[in-house]
């Protein structure tokens, strides 16, 4: 690709303009490693680009991983105990291995894990891997469980800064120490070459969702965000989302996210205007105590179902046409902590990451009983 | 012919010696001795020659680091093999932790066969353990506020500032306050939270004590009453089961103090001693008439001079002496200090209410709220004529 010849000087000026206008964005450095801070959160657009939630330099970073031959699961993918393999690989434990995201690539198949070595420092039930330090590693795990470092010096890049995160001094109310920037990135999806992303920003109102038009090159937008959350019978403004998809509803787009204690909200798309505070529905309260961790749409046999993985309740199952059919919104407490939307329950406790693995399986990383952390994929058909 | 046979001695002489030096070792660095590289050494000139002819190899096909396990099916730890004189060196990517196993596999052979120099190197595997990580003095208090040997019987909080973070579990089966002359504990003593009320760095906790209890005429303190006792003596502990956010056991800590009279009047920041500087240099010291809260003191005083706001520092040394020194000296002139309304003194009382207002008989000066408005006080520095 050819491009016009630009004064260094007249780059670093317009550079320096783009990084302070709010939502616009550096474009691919050609060469330099991109700077990532902290792999918060992993997600894969369907044409392969990986995009890293960057929660400490507020930024989406699209990474194109290259070629690769396009691989579609059939076999099982199992890679037991895989801290212990982790730590072959950082000449460290098990213990103090962590695994902050799970994303697997669409094309090749293979699984990403963004990790650090911050598990040793863990000791409070609510920290989530990003409470505790920052991932600064990627690993790739190929259909045969082998894994490898990627070597982030080696892709193209192109990144998006969020406009007004959370301020890295804002403290977290009720967990010690902790900086509410790590919020700034909880989870990300890509649509209509929109990337919606979820987490924390500096307003009153603080939960927040983005909107950036992929591929880099237009203005973010930001909405507040309000919901009812019945487990604890008020309307919130603070708690992010923990984890969220986009939806079509009634054959309008919608996100469903989910948020800690387990709330279930709607949100229109159309309503995620620029500068709009924007009232969510709750229509299922699944229970407290509880962070929903990923949530993942699959089709068993023609027929969509939501997986929602759980760091206290066991795995859920959604029909979404039971959220089309449901007609209320929870606007009152919530008495024994679940309302509305029903669930199914499957086998799956402990497990902490879930993503899609091909279109018959999704893969999981999962503590077992015997304390040993596996990737695992489980057929769709056995949900 | 007698200098070939030389030459042919000196080889097989030599040979050997070659193959059994050029080993893989563990190699700590003294001023990090958790950090480890792998090296091997002494390679032999001619491989040294050979590598330096060859150009670029892929040092990760000759020298193989591994955590060591029985399976041996562990992928290699990450990092790079250089080449630097005659050895080859394995430096990690990430500091390998304190007393791991480690395996170290040099493929010799692989080598002189690639560099067209077949039996010049054999293979070698060699285990070896990290150094233990070196011993750390153990987390401990390193300032309680308020210090003094006596407290108002009303006390509402002490600050324990920690040397490293602590973990915040648990605390009060920790940190009691004890009857100093029967030994036994004071209960429902503080405010208790499950993870302690710290500052951001998690270094500096806040104990609050039961303001329920404290305040006189709510429910209680007429069932518990307070829990100091005016000339009873107390020691507040910090004992063991504190960790630090490592996990490493915390010193254990104690504080005598006698409980005085209770403090119910409002702040009179126009009675307190301010000792003025004296040089350009010296730090100004204010002495409230009332010990006041170390934490707030430190966010509630200003002082503004000729050219406007000093920067500088402030240092509690008790909670009734406080010094600010600026950063760029004093100038001659009248300066000013001024006092946030929000400042308490350490039983919660303010420049414009009482804590405790007394629902019955007498109330002293506490009276009603004045307003919020900062407190100027007013001072002069007159500096020695320069020589």
């Amino acid at each position: 690709m050819s491009r016009p010849r630009i004064s260094p000087r007249l780059s670093l000026l317009v550079c320096l303009a783009l990084w302070f206008c709010s939502g616009i964005y550096a474009q691919d450095d050609a060469g330099a490693e991109p700077g990532i801070q902290s792999m918060s959160v992993l997600t894969f657009a369907a044409d392969g680009t990986l995009f890293v939630g960057d929660s400490k330099a507020a930024t989406i970073w699209a990474l194109d991983l290259g070629e690769r031959p396009t691989h579609t699961p059939s076999e099982r993918l199992v890679v037991t105990d895989i801290e212990t393999k982790i730590a072959a690989l950082l000449g460290t434990r098990a213990s103090e291995v962590l695994i902050h995201d799970l994303a697997t690539d669409p094309v090749s198949a293979d699984v990403y894990l963004a990790v650090s070595r911050g598990r040793s420092t863990w000791d409070n039930r609510w920290q989530l891997p990003n409470d505790l330090t920052d991932a600064t590693l990627l690993i790739r795990v190929d259909a045969a469980g082998q894994l490898e470092a990627v070597e982030l010096s080696a892709v193209t890049w192109t990144s998006g800064r969020l406009p007004n995160p959370v301020a890295p001094d804002k403290q977290h109310r009720w967990k010690q120490g902790t900086s509410l920037r790590v919020d700034t990135i909880t989870d990300i999806a890509i649509q209509n070459a929109t990337v919606y992303v979820s987490g924390l920003s500096n307003e009153e109102f603080a939960s927040t969702l983005w909107k950036l038009p992929y591929p880099f090159d237009g203005q973010a937008t930001a909405s507040t965000l309000e919901i009812f959350h019945g487990a604890h019978g008020e309307y919130e403004t603070h708690a992010p989302i923990r984890t969220f998809l986009p939806y079509r509803l009634e054959g309008r787009d919608h996100l469903l996210a989910a948020y800690l204690c387990t709330p279930l909200v709607t949100f229109e798309s159309a309503s995620l205007a620029a500068g709009a505070h924007v009232k969510g529905r709750t229509v299922a309260e699944f229970g407290s105590g509880n962070y929903p961790l990923d949530m993942v749409v699959y089709r068993n046999q023609g027929v969509e179902k939501i997986a929602i993985a759980n760091s206290n309740l066991p795995l859920m199952l959604v029909d979404p046409r039971d959220i089309e059919a449901y007609e209320g919104s929870i606007t009152r407490e919530t008495p024994g902590y679940t309302e509305g939307v029903r669930y199914e329950i499957r086998s799956g406790n402990g497990i902490q990451q879930l993503d899609r693995y091909g279109d018959e399986m999704l893969v999981a990383l999962q503590r077992l009983p015997g304390g040993t952390l596996d990737l695992v994929s489980m057929s769709v058909r056995r949900l | 012919m007698r200098a070939l046979l030389l030459l042919l001695a000196g080889s097989l002489f030599c040979f050997p010696a070659h193959l059994g030096a050029a080993e893989p070792r563990l190699e700590t660095n003294p001023e990090h001795p958790w950090f480890g590289q792998v090296v091997v050494e002494p390679l032999p000139p001619a491989i040294v020659r050979g590598l330096s002819d060859h150009g670029p190899l892929d040092g990760a096909r000759y020298l193989v680091v591994r955590v060591a396990d029985e399976g041996g099916e562990l992928p290699p730890i990450l990092g790079r093999t250089v080449l630097e004189a005659d050895r080859m060196r394995f430096e990690p990517r990430f500091p390998l932790a304190a007393q791991l196993p480690i395996s170290m596999e040099f493929r010799g052979r692989r080598l002189a066969r690639d560099l067209g120099l077949p039996g010049l190197l054999d293979d070698s595997l060699r285990s070896a353990q990290l150094p233990a990580a070196p011993a750390q003095a153990p987390a401990q208090v390193v300032e309680l506020q308020p210090a003094e040997k006596q407290l108002p019987e009303n006390l509402l909080r002490f600050y324990l500032q920690f040397s490293r973070p602590i973990r915040g579990h648990d605390l009060h089966r920790s940190i009691r306050l004890v009857d100093a002359v029967t030994g036994s504990e004071v209960p429902d003593a503080f405010v208790e939270i499950p993870s302690g009320l710290w500052d951001p760095s998690g270094q500096r906790l806040t104990l609050l004590l039961h303001p329920g209890r404290i305040k006189r005429g709510v429910g209680p303190h007429q069932v518990q009453g307070p829990p100091l006792r005016e000339g009873q003596w107390y020691r507040l502990e910090v004992g063991p089961g504190l960790v630090d956010r490592s996990g490493r056991p915390v010193a254990t800590f104690e504080h005598r103090f006698q409980a005085g009279p209770a403090l119910r009047r409002k702040l009179v920041p126009q009675q307190w001693t301010i000792v003025v500087p004296r040089n350009a240099g010296d730090a100004v010291t204010i002495r409230p008439t009332v010990p006041v809260d170390s934490a707030l003191i430190r966010r509630s005083l200003e002082i503004a001079g000729p050219q406007g706001a000093v920067a500088g520092s402030l240092e509690v040394q008790t909670s009734s002496q406080i010094r600010f020194r600026p950063a760029a000296g004093w100038l001659p002139g009248r300066y000013e200090i001024r006092i946030d309304p929000g400042l308490e003194d350490v039983a919660g009382n303010r420049i414009d209410r009482v804590f405790d207002l007394a629902t019955h008989g007498s109330v002293g000066d506490a009276g009603e709220p004045a307003g919020a408005v900062a407190t100027t006080l007013e001072f002069r520095v007159a500096l020695p004529p320069a020589d």
